[in-house]
């Protein structure tokens, strides 16, 4: 199962990765929203773990977009925020937002999230 | 040209040319330091990455030397304030076992402020139990920074055995770096929430502001109590605080006393105003005359708190607004408006 980690820190994007192939996803990884609208039209991931603030497009924008996309309306999303506030929780499950993580983080409850979203969607 | 001239001359030439050399040098030491740091740091990356994830049992090596743990440190600091959980205990677990905790309590001894308050800043993100007793000596340390950071340490911890000391240095902070107390006092409420309770109820006001602000933002329902004897505080700052705290937990429990505050006309508007807003967002629809009657007084922001508090409670506030809207007084009809559009 490919997931696309999304995040303008590779340190967070290689903690996420290292966690999930060591539970065997396969993972595929964009430092900002730009790339990621990009790796989810040619990638095709099954799940995209979503930083909400970055570079370019932020999270919520990328949520927005693939939305707005027939082709990937349905694409659950785990979204990793700096601090959940009631308004971003809020906005978030607006937009369909499946999982929140808020930051800091233990990639290995990620992980977790990303299985019950998975799950949710099969 | 005199001989004076000459020398002086020659003097200052002199002077440039060690100047340039002391840059030149410690441009190009920076440069070594950076290159050796860019070649050692990538496998330990990787290797710290692959340890946290459970990939590799092993601790990343470090070889031993002051580079090796100087890239891990640094690796390490970025990663702490992202993780948590199991994975932030492993991180602790290779610092501790690269002696990088030790050595940044060895740098607790320097006669340098700046690298006392280097050790001490690290020393508290890294929230090793093995760093427990140079952070306990740190909090006798003269500088101020340092017994800061050395008490924001021993909050992260949590170790109850110093939890009046943390809120002693807490204390002496408040009135002079009231953002450094605040975060001391958040490290505190993750720990020991009863601690900030026990701050409300004990009298020192610019603890109890602190404290207030803070069982208010993180929602520490279970502090409630406190809270609301606050409101009741003497000092405007912490009952101003305490009702806004009051506000974001939602505590029902607080009604009461939150109209006594907001009748209290002895009180300073940004007082009564949070007690205002604080009404409002507890939701309590047997508080609408009440703030009907702050809505029809002349303190500007007591109205735009009220009227907004009104807008919050459902079809009795409204109405109340919606008759205000049609009042005689046109300060009234602005606030009703602006309110209702909200």
């Amino acid at each position: 199962v490919k997931i696309l980690v999304v995040d303008d820190s590779v340190t967070v994007r290689r903690l996420i990765a290292a966690r999930l192939t060591a539970d065997g996803y396969e993972v595929v990884e964009a430092e900002d929203g730009m790339q990621a609208l990009e790796l989810v039209r040619s990638e095709r991931p099954a799940l995209v773990v979503l930083d909400k603030v970055m570079p370019k497009l932020d999270g919520f924008e990328v949520v927005r977009a693939l939305r707005e996309d027939p082709a990937t309306a349905a694409l659950p999303i785990v979204m990793l925020t700096e601090r959940t506030s009631e308004e971003d929780v809020l906005d978030g499950l607006g937009l369909g937002v499946e999982e929140y993580m808020p930051k800091p983080f233990s990639p290995r409850e990620l992980s977790m999230r990303v299985k019950r979203a998975l799950d949710r969607s099969a | 040209m005199t001989a004076v001239a000459a020398w002086t001359a020659i003097a200052l030439l002199g002077a440039i040319g060690l100047l340039l050399g002391t840059l030149v040098h410690r441009r190009v030491s920076t440069e070594i330091r950076r290159r050796a740091l860019a070649r050692v740091s990538p496998d330990l990356d990787a290797a710290l990455i692959a340890h946290l994830a459970e990939l590799d049992p092993a601790f990343p090596d470090t070889g031993g030397t002051a580079m090796g743990r100087r890239a891990l440190r640094t690796t390490a600091l970025g990663m702490l304030l992202e993780l948590r959980g199991p994975e932030r205990a492993r991180l602790t677990a290779v610092l501790e076992h690269a002696g990088i905790v030790v050595e940044s309590a060895g740098h607790l001894g320097s006669r340098s402020p700046r690298t006392r308050r280097r050790a001490a800043d690290a020393l508290a993100q890294y929230r090793s139990a093995a760093s427990t007793d140079a952070l306990v000596g740190g909090l006798d340390d003269p500088d101020a920074q340092v017994r800061i950071a050395c008490a924001r340490g021993l909050a992260e911890l949590g170790d109850p055995r110093y939890i009046q000391r943390i809120v002693e240095v807490a204390a002496e902070t408040a009135p002079t770096r009231g953002g450094l107390a605040a975060d001391l006092l958040l490290a505190l409420a993750a720990s020991s929430p009863s601690t900030l309770g026990g701050m409300l109820e004990e009298g020192r006001p610019e603890l109890q502001r602190l404290a207030a602000a803070v069982v208010g933002e993180l929602r520490l329902a279970d502090q409630a109590p406190a809270l609301r004897g606050a409101l009741s505080s003497a000092n405007d700052a912490v009952a101003e605080r305490a009702a806004r705290g009051s506000g974001l937990i939602g505590d029902a429990e607080a009604v009461e006393p939150l109209l006594a505050l907001l009748r209290d006309h002895a009180r300073p508007w940004p007082v009564r105003a949070a007690a205002a807003s604080a009404l409002g967002a507890i939701g309590d629809a047997s508080t609408v005359g009440a703030l009907e009657a702050a809505l029809r007084e002349d303190e500007w922001s007591v109205q735009v708190s009220a009227a907004n508090a009104l807008a919050t409670l459902g079809v009795p506030g409204r109405e109340t607004l919606e008759r205000a809207r049609a009042d005689a007084r046109a300060d009234l009809r602005g606030h009703a408006i602006a309110a209702l559009d909200r």
